[in-house]
């Protein structure tokens, strides 16, 4: 980015400081790769542009804002200052302050920059990955989608600016199997913040999910009711993020639309559960430095051995509510709206060992691997798409396969009924819309637990 | 810039281009209960750019491809070094790019997007004035007005442009009786402001509101389900993956021309991909790859027709092309006069999205009503699950018909004996 126009902005910002409560300016520009192969084609394009800037300014009764991507210093000058000119000042209903002061810069940690690795060789290395996957049993289709991002943020405010640089990787394979008869799949996904070295697989990973597709072409339905289950560390993240992840966001408090709020400083849950928000997590695909209104960074405790300790809040939220602020402001591009959103999402790990847990049921399922979920904070219901899910039999996962599975509920119900909660740890990649749209990458997980739900 | 770019692209030795000129303006409003939140101005220009090169091997001809999103003060140069080296690495199945066209004309413009204040200012005073009632309060809405202006260029000499608007509009009321609360979330997305049918559509959703206050969990057990004209597209989705082309050559559509889509003959299910429709969400006087806007039958009366391709598949497939999947018509099968007279209707899933490639469906129930002799019961939770394939087998469609922004159809569609996960 051009340093005179960085500055430029620096001193919009800085000559309507004492008139304007509230004014910064944010710079988005990432580039990046994605390959994405399939059984007769291979695809190469450069990762979407999310190149723009953004003024934000606060009346002192609600904000106004005004973006391009048209990033040249006379046309963004001029923009700035008309756009300047346009604001009324109103009397402070609330005091928001810019975040940032300083000079600071911050850079996600990487072991293999994906830019010193050449694109044959990554090329080589995902068609070697396909013809595994193309070779196994009764398998008529693959994709193979690798995608490398550096996601550059600068933050100006009258009296500072900072810049982070994020690196995002993320890899995926499925596997399409068939014998004639209708086509089933199953798939395998890592990725995280640092560099290529994220795209290492764990040796089974691709025989696992050509057998897996197999075996759900003889996958049953499950007969709808309540069971006894024990969730992966990606289903337990995805009932965190969507049972009291979304639910947590207190720009839904402002609009009356979350029922947690009737519940800060209560017990919530089982008194094994707690629940984190972190964004400074190492390695987490939702991870950031800052957020973007300028906030460091830094975990918050949501739910603490079963007590709702705190929401997740952006400037605006945390201003008229009265909240302790966090660093979960952020935007899907710089032609979008800030919201409270989510960052790295997870259970903290219990004491169990999760073999034990799965020992502990008579009858119930084992849920393996996440599709999709839903929110509805007012209504505290939960909706989590399941991809599988096997059988437990007296304490033993057996061969029968239920697919696909649908864990509906009330949340205060599933996570009062956690009664074990596994040693383990993982995260995943994963995007999030807030409702149906405003897609930031997140991550969700922790070790197994065990519950129970309403499958369908 | 068009022309500068075609230019560049051109002495790079590339064999081909394409260039989208995305030109937009866009205002947003957002509103918390009765006051503004916030209001946004964004303008946008940006070139999404595609460009070929063509390799022989074994006499074979092959072609690779790149695309990028260049922006005016991004580094051009980056992006034609990194496309030039990486079209020199993959060597795919040649196809061509289209020639000339004549696109028709499809209104996509109303044009009250052309002042987006006055337009957005009007909206939320509609919206402040419908979203009351007995109990019922507006907790917030969101407005996005956009007014885009896209141009196609090609080596292959297309030169053609459009202009299109959109609207949408989020709104949350909160509904509360005694201490109880409880929301209604519904968005809308048109072209046209009279297609929104703003005012109707929000007292639909106010009483709604009041009824999510007093309602029971569905029974476990079997049913009959009614899906909304809203949720018709969504609902088809597995139908509309394996109608591509592309699913047609790699091996992973179930349907073949001429034969029947499901296994009772009996179904006369007609469904049709139409671009032409004035105002539609997914209609288009011409798309990416400059095929004009047409209408096609997919399937006819149950029996499978054609598979939809852009230009790639249907050279591929050795087929003209019809363009990618449109707005969605469903033509009203002769048996819709069936009585029913016990069904859950759903108002709303929390995520209706079938998996495309099984078919199977696990959807949440936000909120409906158990429809029993006449009697409407409000009902939230639990779920609704089935295979959409297996489902298409025993379907009744209304007779009535109406346009959903990205469908035109019967207004509502009962699949019976799904599979209800309730109580």
């Amino acid at each position: 980015m051009d340093e005179s126009l960085i500055n430029a902005v620096r001193t919009i910002l800085s000559d309507v400081e004492s008139t304007v409560p509230y004014a910064v300016g944010t710079f988005f520009n990432n580039r990046g790769l994605n390959i994405d192969l399939d059984r007769k084609d291979e695809q190469l394009a450069s990762a979407p542009s999310n190149m723009g800037f953004v003024l934000s300014v606060f009346n002192g009764e609600h904000f106004e804002e005004f973006a391009s991507d048209i990033i040249n210093k006379d046309h963004l000058v001029n923009f700035c200052r008309a756009a300047l000119d346009t604001v009324k000042i109103k009397k402070q209903k609330h005091i928001l302050t810019p975040s940032a002061g300083g000079d600071r810069s911050f850079r996600t940690a990487e072991k293999i920059d994906p830019e010193s690795v050449s694109l044959q060789e990554k090329m080589d290395l995902l068609r070697e990955r396909r013809a595994r996957i193309l070779s196994g049993k009764n398998v008529v289709n693959c994709a193979v989608s690798y995608s490398e991002e550096s996601s550059t943020k600068i933050f100006i405010t009258h009296n500072g600016v900072v810049r982070e640089e994020i690196r995002r990787i993320s890899h995926f394979l499925v596997a399409y199997v068939s014998r004639g008869n209708g086509v089933k799949y199953d798939y395998f996904s890592t990725g995280g913040t640092g560099g290529y070295e994220l795209i290492e697989l764990p040796e089974d990973a691709i025989d696992g999910i050509i057998s897996t597709g197999n075996r759900l072409l003889e996958s049953e339905h499950i007969e709808p009711g309540f069971y006894d289950v024990v969730g992966t560390p990606e289903i337990a993240g995805l009932i965190a993020h969507e049972a009291f992840g979304h639910g947590v966001e207190t720009d839904m408090y402002l609009q009356d639309r979350a029922r947690s709020r009737d519940y800060l400083g209560k017990n919530i849950a089982s008194e094994l559960v707690s629940i984190i928000d972190d964004p400074s997590l190492p390695g987490g695909y939702g991870s950031y430095f800052i957020d973007d209104e300028g906030n460091i960074a830094r975990a918050t405790y949501i739910i603490k051995k079963g007590k709702f300790i705190q929401g997740l809040t952006h400037k605006y939220a945390s201003a008229v509510l009265g909240l302790p602020s966090t660093a979960n402001g952020r935007r899907e591009s710089f032609a979008r709206k800030i919201y409270t959103r989510m960052s790295n999402t997870f259970f903290k790990p219990g004491v169990d060992n999760p073999d034990d847990i799965i020992a502990s049921i008579d009858r119930g399922v084992y849920l393996i691997k996440g599709l999709s979920g839903m929110e509805d904070p007012k209504g505290w219901g939960i909706q989590v798409l399941v991809l599988y899910g096997k059988e437990i039999k007296n304490g033993k996962i057996t061969e029968k396969l239920f697919s696909p599975l649908g864990i509906t509920g009330y949340v205060p119900d599933l996570l009062k009924s956690i009664s074990m909660v596994g040693e383990d740890f993982k995260i995943d990649v994963g995007i999030c819309g807030k409702g149906h749209k405003e897609y930031v990458p997140v991550s969700s997980g922790g070790p197994h637990i065990k519950t129970r739900v309403r499958l369908g | 810039m068009t022309d500068k770019l075609a230019e560049k692209i051109t002495a790079r030795g590339f064999d081909d281009f394409k260039i989208i000129e995305v030109k937009s303006n866009d205002k947003q409003l957002y509103l918390l209960r009765e006051r503004i939140e916030s209001k946004r101005t964004i303008e946008s220009l940006y070139y999404d750019v595609t460009v070929y090169v063509d390799h022989k091997s074994a006499g074979k001809k092959l072609r690779s491809e790149y695309n990028f999103i260049y922006k005016p003060g991004g580094d051009l140069n980056f992006y034609l070094e990194q496309a030039k080296f990486a079209c020199s690495l993959v060597k795919n199945r040649h196809y061509d790019l289209l020639r000339a066209v004549e696109p028709p004309n499809v209104d996509l413009l109303d044009p009250h997007l052309d002042d987006a204040t006055a337009t957005g200012a009007d909206l939320a005073d509609t919206i402040y004035k419908s979203a009351r009632g007995a109990g019922v309060r507006l907790s917030s809405a969101e407005i996005y007005l956009k007014r885009s202006e896209i141009t196609l260029k090609t080596s292959t000499g297309i030169e053609c442009s459009k202009i299109k608007g959109l609207i949408e509009i989020e709104i949350t009321l909160i509904g509360s009786e005694g201490g109880k609360e409880q929301e209604m979330n519904f968005q809308v997305k048109r072209r046209r402001i009279d297609d929104l049918r703003l005012q109707e559509r929000i007292a639909e959703y106010v009483k709604h509101t009041v009824n999510t206050l007093n309602v029971k969990i569905p029974t476990s057990g079997k049913a009959n389900v009614l899906f909304n004209a809203a949720d018709i597209y969504g609902l088809m989705s597995p139908i509309i993956f394996h109608s591509s082309g592309k699913a047609k050559d790699q091996g992973m559509s179930r349907f073949n021309p001429n034969e029947a889509i499901v296994g009772q003959s009996e179904n006369d299910l007609t469904i049709k991909t139409s671009g032409i429709i004035p105002f539609g969400l997914y209609s288009d006087p011409f798309d990416d790859d400059g095929i004009p806007g047409q209408e096609h039958t997919i399937i006819d009366r149950g029996i499978f027709k054609k598979h939809w391709t852009t230009k790639r598949y249907a050279d591929y497939l050795g087929v003209e092309p019809t363009g990618s999947f449109k707005n969605l018509v469903i033509e009203s099968p002769s048996d819709s006069s069936a009585a029913h007279d016990n069904y859950y209707e759903i108002v709303q899933f929390s995520d209706l999205s079938p998996d495309p490639i099984t078919g199977d469906l696990v959807a949440e129930i936000r909120f409906g009503y158990h429809v029993q002799n006449g009697k409407r019961t409000p009902i939230k939770g639990g779920s609704v699950g089935c295979n959409v394939f297996e489902a298409l087998n025993n379907t009744y469609f209304s007779s009535d018909t109406t346009f959903e922004g990205r469908y035109l159809g019967p207004k509502f569609v009962i699949l019976k004996d799904l599979s209800i996960s309730g109580q």
